[in-house]
């Protein structure tokens, strides 16, 4: 082969230093051995101060009622709704990231999905309180469960609604059980390990007896395998449902038939920067630059951009059908959008989700932690106002001019999205805490000299 | 055979029979099996038994509480469950409404019109449909006071009545200042009370009065009255600066008849054509034909030039006098519009002498008023239009003849002075209760503790009307009795009954408590009284006088107003005062209903503001929401800028009315009082030499509409009676070709309701609101709900403003409740089936299912579903909850409400489907709303909802809309429409 052909199509190092399998076991698993440390202790205290808060803020929202939030009579979804579809949103890059790109056998998964996998599991919980908490009498909210009570309440299966509940929580279990899934072997690693007896009592409850076993491994990864090929559809299914709330209704600005790939990708997206957010800031902290090496960190960045792009298209999609489909409500929806009270929304949006990203269109940029972190807090922002543009901008304006208003944020839907973000971060927190941030077992699977030669490690 | 001993056993030791074993067999019951295996002793368990017995039996329960009918039904019982309806009038001022008072269960809940009176047929304004919620005021008075220390009214009465004899013994002055009303036995009261003092006058006073109408009409015909309008029988009215559609106390009379030549039903259809000139945006100008803004100062002379066009140009026959006068007459100087309308507005009125009419507002000057009688006499439309037999009741209640107390009052010679209602601390200001002050005794008598309670010594509450006994006399012809429909709430006592012991007492007679009814009834006595009350009116024919002949004398004051005119600066800032839709005059400051029900024309709720055309707040340095100081002679007022489009520039109006501080928790500190502006400006409407400047501060104006603007959308149509002639279906757009639906049609095989609401007709008056906020316990919000987008009301009145005329805007009211879509776009998206399709086409809400999720309300394209965001029930006094109707539930938070279209009336109605009318519809004065069965072909809906010209809401969106409306059809002079720029939509200064 020509040297030089091999240099460019050389096959980066998933899996960088000479190390050994035990000195993957030891760095994974160390801190989980030690006390938190000082830093680790005002990051929870932040965090959930944060949490606390914000769940005290939702229960006074419960004693006094939604009218605490900005919402109001032309916009009867603001704030609440929009934090559900971006965190639910947030909620599709780690399933994305253990099921699909398993199934297309990118290896380089391995050390960045069990984060990216409880990240969803986080950003889903965050995710769910919202649709629970947004409804004006939530004592009632079981009446959004068809659940068969002599009261005969039952659910009306035409509302987009009631989809996203079954949606949403289906999600919320399979991401939940696959990620439990890949855990059972690492569980079993730190259950040898560990000297602390309660701790040892926990894992090995959890570990459901797991003995590393050909027989156990083979069950292993065709269940897997099982979860992945379950968790690939629901992946496109979740967010396409969540978009049928706005694309199914006759709202100028919901109606949208490109609604569920919009989403799908816009979900993907925002889940990324997230992840990437997150990583970049474990690995630093936990000093696993070479278990989640910059390679890894590219190619993350490569999909941030690839969904950019798809975003901007769709950005622009919207505009011409607007225009093309001489409709004039269509038409001022998304006048208003740009133009309106709220056009500056739509500018952070544009800037956020399609101009920053092209940043990583220069590699040194894709290999920049200070650049991604600002990138990925930039596209998080974008996600964000997007689904303020779609949902609240579209509500002010409506058909009829005479019911038009504005919508106003209070401090308590500042503090519950506020909350939502400690929420997340405090699980987080807790989860690098006792759990193994990177699969131990998978990651063992992709050094070099794991597989027999001429097998694998490819990217 | 050898029988063998059976060999069954049942355990070894029976096998073995041991004996100790078998004897213990014989001891069926020993102690061992009984106790020994069971611990329950034969004891325990009855004891048990005994126990459980009597807990099962004794345990608690709610009382028992028989229900038991009556054997034989009383005539008048209130049966449970059922309303009843009694005929009333209720009285603003002189004028009145007929009534009927929907009452449950003995408490009245809600004021419907009385169809068989002849001014108001059936109909009411949103004063008398508010006036239930007055009734329950939690703020009334709830006892007499003497020096503010509650006592009884036994001794309250006895201390007033021995201060009134030993004031009859003493020969002292005693003063009445009372609020106008139109009870012949009240005045009669009144007489004979003052009758009994050697020194006693009574005076009236009301801030809307008919003083100039009064003196006018005297100067013009000789007599002080105001004559009857017959819109009706107008088919070219000319208002100047009259409202008579809006804020009027008889303006429910009014818009009946203007609507009976509004009605378009097929192209053979006339249709009247209403010219306006004013200087403030009034109802009654959002529903010209032809509008023109003018400055206050600039209306006498418009008159003047119209009677000289008519003379001039159509030759119409004037005394030598008139003559006199328009030689002196320049011409008036304006633009094309002006001239183009003073012409066409001269064609008509010549071409329809007789059936023309000219109306000038109540409190425009004397002059103005004397031109417009002229104008009627010259136009021939005395006796015709303007009836020279039936006088609208009126009494000298103006300011000028206050003076005279004032002057005796400031001389500190009155020693007894009695108010009676009105409220005029408030409405005359610090210098009158500088003057009160001076007099000895002062008694009062008031529904609430007002500015006037605050600074008397002896009073007394006043019964509601609901709770008393009266009359009224509204016009020659016309008789009515009001009747208690309650007990007094409080410890309150009607004026009449007050003033009849009084009389007694100091005439020396032993008073009784039926004497005041006794009054009435000898009034009515040439009446069947059981008919009187049953029918809540009687009517007698107008004794026969003279005609009317207008007197030239008159003209002097004319030609000396015009002369003065000229001398006076101009391009002032120009102030023009209106009565409130909300308040009135003041006397509702405290009513919740009607300070949230939005403003006819601005729309804003909880506030008076300073009103001005874009150019004038450009003049001024000024934008929405911003303050400005106005100032005439010493006194001044800090009012919010609202940019109204269609005013002429340097005019500015505002409302009185508001800024009370003694009515009460809801309407203390609500607006700004602009009274003392009004009397700086000596009681005139009008002022000139205004001096305006920016003040620093910003004011939040809750306004329920922000945008004004159609944005050339299938919201509404119209056309011109031409237009519509040749084109009579012209809403038809057919833009997107046949509208397909995917699902088959609802099968609507019993009643399917629908309705019709005729834009042509709508006025805009709000009635309609208020009737939905009284029958369906609509609840109030507050004006910081109200600014974020909160407000409550099932029905509102959209209203779009339309440059195609530069020089004033064409307004369209829209009345905008749920549509009751067939295809409903709510009904699909929620998740727990809260809301749904009947199958009589109703689009129902499930109150108790609903969790809130507000997608129903993102979903309805027309924006009529209403969230409770709080309780907004919560705090309610024990008196309020009295007024809500008990067949409609009271909504708790969280949770989606709507119009039902009354669903509670149509299920009562039932029986006899042909009848059941909504509430908005059984209080809409001009007959705009029909609601029926749309499956029967012989209902006024069916037929009316096939006309040409009805069109439904937004019908692209194929919602199937169980509502349509009938477009508007305009009819604006033929000369003046070349000034419409037809088909461009030039948007409106935004307002946001």
């Amino acid at each position: 082969m020509n040297p030089h052909i091999a240099e460019v199509i050389e096959t980066p190092q998933l899996v960088l230093g000479r190390k050994s399998r035990s000195d993957i076991t030891e760095l994974i698993a160390k801190p989980l051995d030690e006390f938190p440390t000082r830093r680790w202790w005002i990051a929870f205290l932040i965090t959930s101060s944060l949490m606390v808060y914000g769940f005290t803020c939702i229960g006074w929202t419960f004693y006094n009622g939604i009218g605490l939030w900005g919402n109001n009579n032309p916009v009867g979804w603001g704030f609440d709704i929009v934090n559900f579809v971006f965190w639910i949103g947030i909620g599709h890059a780690g399933t994305l990231i253990s099921a699909i790109l398993f199934l297309f056998r990118q290896k380089w998964r391995c050390s960045i999905n069990r984060a990216a996998e409880a990240m969803t599991i986080f950003a889903v919980m965050c995710a769910g309180i919202f649709p629970l908490i947004h409804v004006g009498r939530p004592w009632f909210a079981w009446f959004l469960f068809p659940l068969p009570t002599q009261l005969h309440v039952w659910v009306n299966f035409r509302s987009p609604l009631l989809w996203d509940v079954f949606a949403v929580s289906t999600y919320f279990l399979i991401s939940a059980l696959f990620w439990f899934m890949g855990l059972i072997p690492d569980l079993a690693t730190l259950r040898d390990r560990t000297k602390n007896p309660i701790k040892k009592t926990i894992y090995a409850l959890l570990s459901l007896g797991w003995r590393g076993s050909s027989h156990q491994w083979k069950h292993y990864e065709s269940a897997y395998m099982i979860f992945a090929g379950l968790s690939t559809p629901l992946v496109l299914s979740v967010h396409s449902i969540v978009s049928f709330d706005f694309a199914t209704s006759i709202i100028p600005g919901w109606h949208t038939t490109i609604f569920p790939p919009y989403f799908v990708v816009g979900a993907i997206f925002g889940g990324f920067a997230m992840v990437l957010l997150l990583l970049v800031a474990t690995r630093k902290l936990f000093k696993l630059e070479h278990l989640i090496t910059l390679t890894h960190l590219d190619a993350m960045n490569k999909i941030i951009l690839f969904c950019s792009l798809v975003i901007g298209y769709a950005y622009a999609t919207e505009l011409f059908t607007a225009w093309y489909s001489g409709n004039q409500f269509e038409q001022y929806a998304f006048l208003n959008r740009i133009t309106g009270p709220y056009g500056w929304t739509y500018g952070v949006m544009v800037l956020c989700n399609v101009l920053a990203p092209q940043l990583f269109w220069v590699r040194k940029l894709r290999h920049n932690t200070f650049a991604m972190l600002v990138v990925a807090v930039l596209v998080t922002i974008g996600m964000w106002f997007e689904r303020f543009v779609i949902i609240a901008t579209s509500l002010t304006r409506d058909f009829l001019p005479s019911s038009w208003g504005m919508y106003y944020p209070t401090w308590v839907d500042l503090s519950i999205l506020a909350g939502s973000f400690g929420l997340f971060l405090t699980l987080y927190l807790l989860f690098v805490r006792v759990l193994p941030v990177i699969s131990i077992s998978e990651i063992k699977g992709i050094m070099k000299k794991s597989a027999p030669i001429g097998e694998s490690d490819d990217v | 055979m050898e029988t063998t001993e059976k060999t069954y056993w049942k355990s070894f030791e029976e096998l073995s029979k041991k004996a100790s074993y078998l004897k213990s067999l014989q001891n069926e019951f020993s102690p061992k099996s009984a106790e020994g295996a069971f611990p329950l002793t034969r004891k325990k368990f009855l004891s048990l038994l005994g126990a459980s017995l009597a807990l099962a039996t004794t345990s608690c329960r709610r009382p028992v509480q028989k229900i038991l009918p009556y054997v034989k039904q009383p005539e008048n019982a209130a049966l449970p469950g059922m309303a009843k309806y009694y005929a009333s009038v209720f009285s603003l001022g002189n004028f009145t409404q007929g009534i009927l008072v929907k009452t449950r269960e003995g408490r009245p809940i809600k004021i419907e019109g009385n169809p068989d009176h002849p001014l108001s047929s059936g109909k009411t304004s949103t004063f008398a449909q508010a006036s239930i919620l007055d009734l329950y005021d939690p703020d009334r008075m709830k006892a007499p006071l003497i020096f503010d220390k509650q006592v009884s009214w036994k001794e309250w009465l006895r201390v007033t009545s021995t201060i009134l004899k030993n004031a009859k013994l003493g020969n002292q002055k005693i003063r009445i200042l009372a609020e106008s009303n139109a009870s012949p036995t009240l005045e009669k009261v009144f007489k004979e009370f003052l009758g009994q003092f050697g020194n006693a006058v009574k005076y009236e006073f009301e801030p809307v009065n008919q003083e100039k109408a009064r003196s006018a009409f005297y100067k013009s015909f000789g007599t002080s009255e105001l004559p009857k309008l017959h819109l009706d029988k107008a088919q070219v009215v000319l208002s100047l600066n009259s409202d008579f559609l809006g804020n009027q106390a008889d303006s429910v009379t009014h818009i009946q008849k203007w609507v009976k030549n509004r009605k378009v039903r097929s192209t053979k259809d006339n249709l009247s054509r209403l010219f306006v000139v004013e200087s403030s945006f009034s109802l009654t100008g959002t529903n010209a034909d032809n509008r023109l803004a003018l400055k206050p100062s600039e209306l006498l002379s418009f008159s003047l030039n119209l009677l000289k066009r008519l003379v001039t140009k159509h030759g119409l026959t004037v005394s030598s006098q008139t003559q006199n006068l328009l030689q002196e007459v320049e011409e008036f100087k304006g633009n094309e519009y002006i001239e183009a309308f003073l012409n066409a507005a001269a064609e008509d009125l010549a071409s329809h002498q007789g059936t023309s009419l000219v109306v000038v507002g109540a409190q425009e000057s004397e002059e103005l008023q004397i031109v417009g009688h002229l104008l009627n006499s010259v136009l021939n439309n005395m006796g015709k239009t303007v009836d020279d037999k039936v006088t609208t009741a009126s009494s000298k209640n103006g300011y000028t003849s206050l003076e005279l107390l004032l002057k005796e009052l400031e001389a500190g010679q009155v020693d007894v002075l009695i108010t009676v209602g009105g409220n005029p601390v408030y409405h005359l200001g610090k210098k009158f209760e500088a003057a009160l002050s001076k007099a000895r005794t002062t008694l009062r008598l008031s529904q609430k503790c007002d500015e006037t309670c605050l600074t008397s010594q002896y009073v007394a509450p006043l019964s509601h009307y609901l709770e008393a006994w009266g009359d009224s006399a509204p016009e020659t012809g016309v008789y009515s009795v009001h009747q208690p429909m309650i007990r007094p709430l409080y410890k309150t006592k009607s004026e009449g009954e007050i003033f009849t012991h009084w009389t007694k007492y100091v005439q020396g007679k032993k008073s009784e408590e039926q004497d005041w009814l006794a009054e009435i009834k000898n009034t009515s006595k040439k009446f069947d009284w059981k008919k009187l009350l049953h029918d809540g009116v009687a009517l007698s024919a107008p004794s026969p006088r003279s005609s009317l002949s207008f007197r030239n004398e008159a003209l002097n004051a004319v030609q000396e107003a015009y002369k003065k005119l000229k001398t006076l600066s101009q391009g002032t800032f120009e102030l023009q005062f209106e009565t409130s839709p909300h308040t009135y005059d003041g006397r509702w400051a405290n009513h919740a209903w009607l300070l949230e029900l939005p403003h006819p024309v601005t729309k804003i709720t909880w506030d008076n503001v300073a009103s001005m055309s874009p150019e004038t707040a450009k003049e001024l340095h000024v934008k929405q929401e911003d303050q400005i100081l106005i100032e005439i002679g010493n006194q001044s007022a800090v009012l919010p800028v609202f940019i109204q489009a269609g005013l002429a520039e340097k005019v500015i109006t505002t409302e009185i009315g508001f800024g009370r501080t003694a009515s009460g928790r809801v309407g203390n500190n609500v607006g700004v009082n602009v009274y003392p502006l009004l009397q700086a400006n000596e009681f005139s409407w009008a002022a000139r030499d205004v001096k305006v400047s920016k003040v620093f501060g910003h004011y939040k104006i809750a306004s329920t509409q922000v945008h004004h603007d159609l944005m050339g959308r299938p919201i509404l149509f119209d056309a011109t009676l031409e237009e519509y002639q040749k084109n009579p279906a012209f809403p038809a757009h057919e833009e997107h070709g046949e509208l397909i639906r995917l699902y088959p049609s609802h099968k609507y095989e019993g009643h399917k309701w629908g309705m019709v609401i005729d834009m042509n007709s709508c006025v805009g008056c709000s009635a309609c609101v208020v009737a939905c906020d009284a029958e369906n316990n609509v609840p109030v919000v507050g004006k910081a709900q109200v600014l974020k987008g909160r407000e409550m009301q099932w029905m509102r009145i959209d209203r779009y403003y339309d440059s195609r005329n530069q020089y004033s805007p064409a307004v369209f009211h829209q009345p905008m409740l749920c549509q009751h879509c067939d295809d409903a776009p709510c009904e699909t998206v929620c998740p727990v089936s809260a809301t749904t399709h009947s199958d009589e086409g109703i689009n129902q809400m499930t109150y108790n299912r609903c969790v809130g999720t507000r997608y129903c309300s993102n979903n309805c394209p027309y924006k009529v579903r209403r969230f409770n965001y709080f309780n907004f029930n919560y705090e309610m006094s024990e008196s309020e909850k009295l007024v809500k109707n008990p067949d409609v539930t009271v909504r708790a938070r969280g949770v989606m409400e709507k119009c039902t279209f009354c669903i509670q009336r149509i299920n009562a109605g039932k029986n006899d489907p042909d009848h059941i009318v909504t509430a908005c519809q059984q209080a809409c004065p001009a007959d705009a709303i029909v609601f029926g069965d749309v499956n029967n072909k012989d209902s006024e809906v069916f037929k009316l909802s096939k006309l040409s010209h009805g069109f439904h809401v937004l019908r692209e969106l194929n919602t199937l809309p169980a509502i349509t409306y009938l477009a508007k059809v305009r009819n604006p002079h033929p000369q003046l429409i070349a000034f419409e720029k037809r088909g461009t939509s030039t948007h409106e200064p935004a307002h946001s």
